[in-house]
């Protein structure tokens, strides 16, 4: 304690320069957790958040009794994994390759025309998506009927629905991504590459040898920082791609579209509160092993 | 290191404090809003009691409203005409906020848990009335409406009343309007001019598939059935026209069959022949009467906008189709025909007003509702706008509204009121007949009517009506509408199993408790 006092005294400034950030964090990340209260309460709307009764884990029984806890918990996590592996993926590749070209104004365009899709909200994606695939006048099924083939209804095949979120996720997020790649390559000392080159060394084997032990770092904390976010699945994303349509649900629900239409559909406000504290929960502990095993591997790169 | 670790430790000590003290402040405010409310109405209710006329006008207030519905462009000159009114009358000021179509599932609940002061707001059954007042959203108005809106009070019928309690208490001002069970095919008739089916009426399913037929033979670049992403209505079309009406409205799509003496609670796949049902639906779908991608689409008006020829809806939506055919002069016809087994009336809760409980003005609210319901000005200024802007009288009393796109009726359904509403031109010849026929049929067989006053009450069945509703978006939807995977005989299987799991069986039977009590009381 007195350490802490002298250590105020010595360092006030960066103190009051701290201010500020742990007051927002206080603001906007601790005293909404206070709602969380609502998970074991029965709302009353007259009583308030406060005031309801609790009724111990009720709440908790929606989710899981009859099986759908487990299954957008499954869902939550598939999805979340694989779209982490493509877009990051992705954008590792696109950040080498832009990076490689040698055309300044070819390389500026492409980087642009790759960083698009990033602001095109999701609304409009959807709109995309059901452009793109419904039975009747879908581009899709237009193409392969001019070709002779027969329509397909993609709306009737729930299995095909992950492949097309994920794409549609790459597609979306993989320009943004690779920025923050091709400022880490640019950061690469040019006279290591140079000197690959004299040695003789390929283009492939600089990127293997070169590029990819300098980014680690980088593709580490990225691969940390999205994991963070695991459980929370990018609800507009789901919602406007898939919006009401049950043939999908059970292909595509994740924990934020079950909750979105529990409230909207009947659910109490505890029931949804017992769901997303379920999610956080959960989000928390994935976080915290991700994090010890990068620890186990090399302490450096752990967040904590 | 260590120090800094302790600093640490303080700090999230400290935010741990703060959370705590904003916690308990946020109780004991919301504690004391609570005790405020519940004094004031003390006071009033004392006060109504010394004499008739004890409503304090002398401090000028606001009364604010919520409505569900999309705002006309015009409504800031209606407000500000209707306010000049009240102001004069009541010294108060109405304030409405629109809560609009594209978002009223989720921001309904919302603005009742926020704590606004509102005074009065739209409520219905299928927004979920009676789980809403027993969750507390609502002020009881026992004492308060006959007290502050004596006229509407008068005019409200036993069954209304009866309908609006829930726990033994009123929360709600029912609808002074009755309406009919009324879910029927509409369709365009002028497409058929000149063809065999000319002068066609729709009376029985095989018409309808006869209408479709011809609609996809003539127009084959247009899907004739109107089917977007909420699912089709003509399920439980099918199952009234067989006798079987629902129950609990708003929880969980289960039937009885009207003509049973001691009828049994059901689901909709319980009802016989559902697999004749079903098998049509795919046919339907096979023959592409809607899109396959229907669940996907957005567009609730593809009648409206004639992308489609007929839907199955209330005859509400039918006067929508002709007043709007009418004002775009586009040559459309529309004819509407009713496929249930029984009349009834609506519950009167269907459309009607209720006062929140957070409302600071709950007299005031109440005294304004009454005016509007009871004086034929207030409810022109307040329903149909200003005279000679929105809309005009015709000789016999009947409304024209002048400029849809400026200002057009269509959101203040609640507010209507048998004896001030107009007749607007434009609606269907055979709209009063319709209304005629029915209080006919009714005032002849009570099959059904005499059931329209129960009140289910769902309390501790939170849990299984959430996971039923879900697995009916999930499995019948898409079952009804021939898009599952697994054809009739495995999605219904599936979608039995599923309701099961759901814990259907326990709603069933809280249901069928419910039932039997009010069939003893009937029989008494």
């Amino acid at each position: 304690m007195r350490n802490f006092t002298k250590d105020l005294k010595k360092n006030w400034a960066l103190w009051t320069m701290l201010i500020p950030a742990l007051l927002v964090t206080i603001v906007l990340a601790y005293i909404p957790m206070v709602g969380l209260i609502l998970a074991f309460k029965n709302y009353n709307f007259g009583k308030g958040v406060f005031g309801s009764d609790f009724n111990g884990i009720d709440n908790f029984k929606f989710l899981f009794s009859s099986g759908t806890g487990w299954l957008i918990t499954k869902n939550t996590v598939l999805y979340n994994v694989m779209n982490l592996i493509t877009s990051q993926a992705l954008a590792i590749v696109i950040a080498i390759f832009i990076t490689e070209l040698l055309h300044k104004t070819y390389k500026k365009l492409t980087q642009s025309i790759i960083f698009l899709p990033y602001f095109i909200s999701w609304v409009i994606v959807g709109i995309f998506v059901f452009a793109l695939f419904n039975y009747e006048t879908g581009m899709m099924n237009n193409l392969i009927k001019s070709a002779g083939g027969e329509p397909v209804n993609l709306y009737a095949k729930p299995s095909v629905w992950p492949f097309i979120i994920c794409a549609f996720n790459a597609w979306k997020w993989c320009g943004y991504n690779s920025v923050i790649y091709i400022a880490a390559i640019t950061g690469v000392d040019q006279e290591i590459y140079e000197a690959a080159a004299i040695d003789g060394a390929t283009i492939f084997q600089r990127i293997r040898h070169i590029t990819f032990p300098c980014i680690r770092p980088t593709v580490i904390t990225m691969l940390l920082l999205q994991v963070g976010r695991i459980l929370r699945g990018d609800f507009e994303m789901f919602y406007q791609i898939i919006g009401t349509n049950g043939q999908l649900y059970n292909a595509t629900d994740v924990i934020d579209t079950y909750v979105f239409r529990s409230l909207t559909s009947g659910a109490t406000l505890g029931m949804t509160t017992a769901a997303s504290f379920y999610q956080s929960i959960v989000c928390f502990v994935v976080i915290v092993l991700v994090n010890a095993i990068v620890k186990k591997i090399d302490e450096d790169y752990a967040l904590f | 290191m260590s120090n800094i670790k302790k600093a640490v430790a303080l700090i999230l000590a400290a935010a741990m404090v703060f959370a705590l003290a904003a916690c308990t402040g946020g109780g004991s405010t919301s504690g004391t809003t609570a005790a405020d409310g519940g004094s004031t109405s003390g006071t009033t209710a004392a006060d109504g009691g010394q004499s008739e006329t004890t409503l304090d006008t002398s401090k000028e207030v606001e009364i604010v409203m919520y409505f569900i519905s999309d705002r006309p462009a015009g409504q800031d000159i209606v407000d500000e005409n209707m306010n000049k009114l009240f102001k004069e009358k009541l010294n108060c000021t109405l304030q409405v906020n629109w809560i609009p179509w594209s978002d009223y599932s989720s921001t309904y609940n919302l603005k009742l848990s926020s704590g606004e002061p509102i005074d009065l707001i739209y409520t219905a059954g299928w927004l979920g009335y009676s789980k809403l007042a027993q969750q507390g959203a609502f002020m009881a108005l026992d004492d308060l409406w006959p007290k502050y809106a004596p006229k509407n009070y008068a005019k409200a019928t036993d069954q209304a009343k009866q309908q609006a309690t829930v726990d033994g208490h009123i929360y709600t001002i029912p609808t002074l309007w009755a309406t009919y069970i009324s879910q029927g095919p509409i369709y365009r008739t002028d497409i058929l001019k000149g063809s065999d089916l000319e002068g066609l009426e729709i009376k029985t399913f095989d018409d309808i598939e006869k209408y479709c037929d011809y609609c996809l033979e003539k127009y084959p670049e247009i899907l004739p059935m109107d089917i977007y992403q909420n699912g089709s209505a003509w399920d439980a079309m099918w199952a009234r026209q067989l006798g079987y009406q629902l129950i609990g409205n708003e929880a969980g799509n289960f039937y009885f069959n009207l003509d049973e003496e001691n009828p049994k609670v059901i689901s909709i796949d319980e009802i016989p022949g559902i697999e004749d049902f079903l098998n049509m639906m795919k046919r339907w779908n096979e023959k592409g009467y809607f899109s396959k991608t229907c669940l996907s689409i957005t567009d609730s008006q593809q009648c409206q906008n004639g992308k489609a020829f007929i839907r199955c809806h209330n005859i509400d939506s039918y006067q929508g189709l002709m007043i709007d055919a009418y004002n775009k002069k586009n040559g459309w016809e529309w004819a509407y025909s009713d496929f249930n087994k029984y009349a009834a009336h609506l519950p009167f809760t269907q459309d009607s007003v209720s006062v929140s409980i957070n409302s600071k003005n709950p007299e005031r609210a109440l005294a304004l509702w009454d005016l509007i319901t009871s004086d034929q000005e207030a409810y022109d200024a307040f329903y149909y706008g200003i005279e000679g802007t929105t809309y005009k009288l015709e000789e016999d009393g009947s409304a024209v509204m002048l400029d849809p796109d400026l200002y057009s009726t269509s959101g203040m359904w609640t507010v209507r009121t048998t004896g001030l509403t107009r007749k607007t031109v434009g609606s269907p010849a055979g709209w009063d007949e319709w209304h005629e026929k029915w209080e006919e049929m009714i005032a002849k067989d009570d099959t059904q009517e005499k059931y329209s006053a129960i009140v289910i009450d769902t309390t501790g069945l939170d849990t299984e009506i959430a996971n039923v509703t879900d697995v009916y978006n999930k499995y019948w939807t898409p079952l009804e509408l021939a898009l599952n995977t697994n054809g009739v005989e495995g999605g219904l299987e599936e979608f039995r199993e599923q309701l099961k799991i759901a814990g259907a069986d326990k709603i069933k039977e809280a249901y069928q408790k419910q039932l039997d009590e009010y069939v003893a009381n009937l029989k008494k």
